[in-house]
């Protein structure tokens, strides 16, 4: 269920995201391949180097942060990663070959470490941690009593007690140390009675026998007793159904534990762990506070931070706003409190959260501060005329190239030309600013900088050179992310929906475009031009579409011999049933699958469209740039990318009534079938006809179709079988679809 | 039906008549092993809700499942019939033609398990439910083709939305379609799943079954 996995991922996941970039999806689906990227900028190294390009509202929090100190001129963030050692088998696997290698093998399902809370939350009871101490311990006992020794056999029976309550049995205590057994014994039984009410979920008997082996010299558990009988507490917090202020009394008193972990010298192998669980303690005693500390170290702090404390700020945020980058910012609870915080937290709900009441608090902290995070807020609100627009541009205009806001101040500075119409500031502003990634220059920048060319291209020229933007990362090796030429939304809503055919042509046979974009937009110029009756359009694109996409040389070069157009109509409608990636429409995005074809492919393929489709009466038919491209979300709050002033009212007009009629003639399949049936009736002896005919009996079932109209496709297959009975084509076509 | 997927979810205000298929537990498959991540987030329900407890497997194709993990994969599946008000389970898994023997066998394992009152559900990419004969003779009650995220090379499947003629016999009982990209449904009968990228409301809630008795869909 792919929408379930590209939710935003907070927390633990964050440093993993941020460090590696990757593309998510689940299972087959294509995975879009943007040109700008949501949550993660492409080049998260980069950026965490300070590189910030230009630094956008979606961004996960955590980047924002480190945005803010870079744009508040400190020097980034150099962040450490704390990843626990994976081990290289489950420690849960590996404790039950230990204890059935001495006990037998168990009778309890491998499948036991969880316990059933309320409302179907069930989390893990028992952790990694927990069955490498066992097997640690295990170890320890063997040297010291021996391999398959009585003493070794009756602490695995315990041990083994202890774990049956990571599930749902009732509370198994092990059996008590034997009469006389030594100190050592009787100190691991007086642990392994405490876990097993640990593991019970009894954490207020588990606590109190923790804290006795605190206390207890003489054990060599005293170092962790303090530090579980904490732990115990925070359960009682976290895991129960404990009413809220017998939590916060639960949390109070582990973080006092915790301190006395930290100031006793024996426990000094857990005290990082203790200062790690009281910062977790504090984030749900004192969030509020945590969270000031936090983005007071993040602003202005030391350099030196882990990614597990730039997680820690972005799960205090996200109980703030909710997982998610978009919220409006008047829903955002006891805001005005919540902003007090630190300046840090009020400039990312500002800069984050959408509404009149986001941009008014970014314009005004802008006026008060006059600082550049301030500056890049309020542009970023900015998508309309308003009366601090002049203020706000001149100051974008004194921002200097060397600042790391200078990218998204250009940006936003265009934008905002744009939209007020003052095109003869924008142009030669974007003129001056990179056309091409460059140390400090991402692909992302110079990405977004086209877009903007795009908007106020002056010809179709200008237009196709700004329409031509770096997609990924694709992974087709480990560690190496590729990039390429793709489109995005905006370029493609002009080119399927706002350009005549004749202009396809000319598109086609320009070289501004690279060779795969320009056989995409061949292949639909060719297509339409053909389902149009042009055939002088497409006697024109032709030569550009062989060159593009030489798989298709031969059958052009037919098409182009022949002399009358039904001859032609014909060899087009066998070219466009030899060639399943032949289509009249231009696509925006490249996806995974999409990226490793010759367009247009000649074969079916799973995971690759087949021909066109018509309108779907039961889809909404998404509005043109209203996809899947962030840079719409940013340069086209309607989501509608207009017509280019350089197409004429004339043009417009032709583009209508190409519209309709390319509407008119509904899915591929149909389309090819009443072609293929035409030519076998006017021709029955036409061998060509037959090869027609199966062509569209073995793509009806994989290609859109209406089924109302499934006799085209029966059809088909008897006039195969009628006419052609002897040919090939006939003995390879063995049934027909609906 | 509505999926209620792994956030904090209150569904007390649904009508009897709609049933919840909730993310009980995410199952990942390493070569060492499988790791099984159970609900993180509060599912508040009535007493008398009917739920569909849904098994989430993640299986990157670079790995291969250890032997075991057949037999333990299916009882952590059938182990989540046990839960409170659970009428059948569901397993949302998107296998890709390599795992789809692998897939077979623990459905066949699951089934195996359950008590015959249990029904055993599956997600199936719409491409399935159409000229895909692999879910033939699998011991499943219904194969649910989700008609969303589709792409537009999946367009042809979405004819499934308005007639269960349209697909695979398995897929004929039941279709799922998301609150973010609504289809027109013609449900005939068929029990349709609603999936939301956001927590459910009231509000969505009441549109969802609109979208499910095809009251409301683009026109």
């Amino acid at each position: 269920m792919k929408n379930a996995c590209l939710r935003l991922l907070s927390a633990t996941a964050i440093s993993m995201l941020c460090a590696v970039g990757v593309v998510w999806t689940c299972g087959p689906d294509p995975a879009p391949l943007p040109t700008t990227t949501t949550l993660d900028p492409f080049d998260a190294a980069a950026f965490n180097r300070g590189e910030l390009g230009v630094v956008r509202p979606r961004f996960r929090r955590a980047n924002l942060a480190m945005a803010y100190r870079v744009l508040g001129a400190q020097p980034p963030l150099r962040l450490r990663a704390e990843a626990p050692a994976v081990a290289a088998t489950f420690p849960e696997n590996r404790w039950r070959k230990l204890r059935d290698g001495v006990l037998g093998p168990s009778p309890v399902p491998a499948e036991g470490r969880k316990r059933r809370m309320v409302d179907y939350v069930t989390p893990l009871n028992c952790l990694d941690d927990a069955f490498l101490t066992a097997e640690r311990t295990f170890a320890l006992r063997e040297r010291q009593f021996g391999s398959g020794s009585a003493a070794v056999r009756d602490w695995t029976r315990a041990q083994d007690a202890v774990f049956a309550n990571c599930n749902e049995e009732p509370l198994l205590l092990p059996d008590p140390a034997p009469a006389g057994a030594d100190a050592l014994t009787r100190a691991d039984r007086a642990y392994q009675t405490a876990a097993a009410y640990f593991y019970g979920m009894l954490y207020e008997e588990a606590a109190r026998r923790f804290r006795a082996i605190g206390d207890d010299a003489s054990s060599p558990w005293r170092p962790y007793g303090r530090y579980l009988a904490a732990r115990s507490l925070i359960r009682t917090a976290t895991m129960g159904a404990a009413p809220p202020a017998e939590s916060r009394q639960a949390l109070v008193a582990a973080e006092a534990e915790l301190r006395a972990v930290i100031d006793d010298p024996i426990a000094s192998p857990i005290h990082a762990s203790a200062r790690g669980l009281i910062t977790f303690v504090r984030m749900r005693s004192k969030p509020r506070e945590e969270l000031r500390a936090l983005a007071s170290r993040i602003a202005t702090g030391s350099s030196e931070m882990t990614w597990a404390e730039l997680g820690d700020f972005s799960y205090l945020m996200d109980k703030t706003v909710g997982d998610t980058v978009d919220y409006p910012y008047d829903g955002i609870a006891e805001v005005s409190d919540v902003r007090t915080t630190h300046d840090l937290v009020d400039w990312t709900l500002a800069l984050q959260g959408s509404g009149a009441v986001a941009r008014d608090r970014a314009i005004a902290r802008w006026q008060e501060t006059q600082t550049e995070p301030w500056l890049v807020a309020a542009l970023w609100h900015l998508q309309s005329a308003h009366p601090a627009a002049d203020e706000l541009l001149t100051a974008a205009a004194a921002v200097r190239p060397t600042s790391p806001a200078y990218s998204t101040v250009a940006f936003l500075r265009s934008r905002l030309l744009v939209v007020l119409a003052r095109l003869d500031e924008a142009r030669p502003l974007l003129a001056s600013l990179p056309d091409a990634p460059a140390p400090g220059i991402s692909r992302e920048t110079v990405n977004l900088f086209r877009a903007q060319r795009l908007m106020i291209a002056r010809d179709l020229d200008e237009f196709l050179r700004a329409a031509v933007r770096e997609a990924g990362p694709l992974y087709r090796q480990p560690n190496t992310a590729e990039f390429i030429a793709s489109f995005d939304e905006d370029a493609a809503a002009v080119l399927d929906d706002r350009l005549p055919v004749d202009r396809l042509v000319d598109a086609a046979v320009s070289p501004a475009l690279p060779r795969r974009l320009r056989a995409r937009v061949a292949t639909a110029a060719f297509t339409r031009a053909i389902l149009l009756g042009r055939h002088d359009a497409a006697r024109r694109v032709a030569p550009a579409l062989a060159a593009a996409a030489p798989q298709l040389a031969a059958d052009l070069d037919r098409y182009l011999r022949e002399s009358t157009n039904e001859a032609r109509a014909r060899a087009a409608v066998l070219l466009i049933l030899r060639t399943p990636g032949m289509t009249k429409d231009i696509r925006g995005l490249d996806d995974n699958y999409s990226v490793d074809h010759d367009e247009p492919r000649r074969t079916f393929e799973s995971f690759a469209a087949v021909w066109w489709c018509g309108a779907y009466p039961s889809v909404q038919q998404p509005a043109p740039g209203d996809a899947q491209s962030e840079l719409i979300h940013y340069l086209y709050p309607s989501h509608n990318v207009p017509y280019p002033s350089f197409i004429t009212a004339a043009e417009r007009a032709a583009v209508d009534r190409e519209r309709a009629a390319l509407e008119a003639i509904g899915h591929a399949t149909t389309y090819l079938a009443e072609a293929a049936l035409e030519w076998a009736r006017a021709r029955p002896t036409d061998t060509e006809a037959a090869e027609a005919l199966a062509r569209i009996v073995a793509g009806w079932r994989r290609a859109c179709r209406d089924v109302e109209k499934s006799e085209l496709s029966r059809r088909s297959f008897q006039a195969l079988h009628r006419q052609f009975p002897n040919s090939e084509w006939a003995k390879r076509t063995r049934y027909w679809y609906r | 039906m509505l999926w209620a997927w792994e956030r904090a979810e209150d569904l007390r205000a649904l009508d009897q008549r709609t049933g919840v298929a909730f993310l009980a537990q995410t199952i990942t498959i390493h070569a060492h092993g499988i790791r099984v991540d159970p609900r993180r987030w509060p599912l508040r329900i009535t007493d008398d809700a009917v739920l569909s407890a849904v098994t989430r497997i993640e299986f990157p194709a670079a790995d291969a499942p250890t032997a075991d993990a057949e037999p333990q994969i299916a009882l952590a599946i059938a182990h989540t019939a046990t839960l409170p008000n659970v009428a059948g389970v569901q397993i949302d898994f998107d296998a890709v033609v390599s795992q789809r023997a692998f897939y077979r066998r623990v459905i066949e394992r699951v089934r195996a398990r359950l008590d015959d009152s249990v029904s055993l559900s599956i997600t199936a990419l719409a491409s399935w439910c159409v000229g895909d004969p692999w879910l033939d003779r699998l011991p499943i009650d219904e194969a649910v083709p989700m008609l969303f995220q589709l792409g537009p090379l999946n367009e042809p499947y979405r004819e499934i939305a308005l007639s269960p003629d349209a697909a695979h016999a398995t897929c004929r009982s039941s279709v799922g379609t998301s609150m973010d990209e609504p289809l027109r449904v013609v449900s005939r009968g068929r029990r349709v799943y609603v999936f939301n990228p956001k927590p459910w409301t009231e509000e969505s809630m009441s549109l969802a079954r609109d979208y499910a008795t095809g009251l409301k869909g683009p026109s």
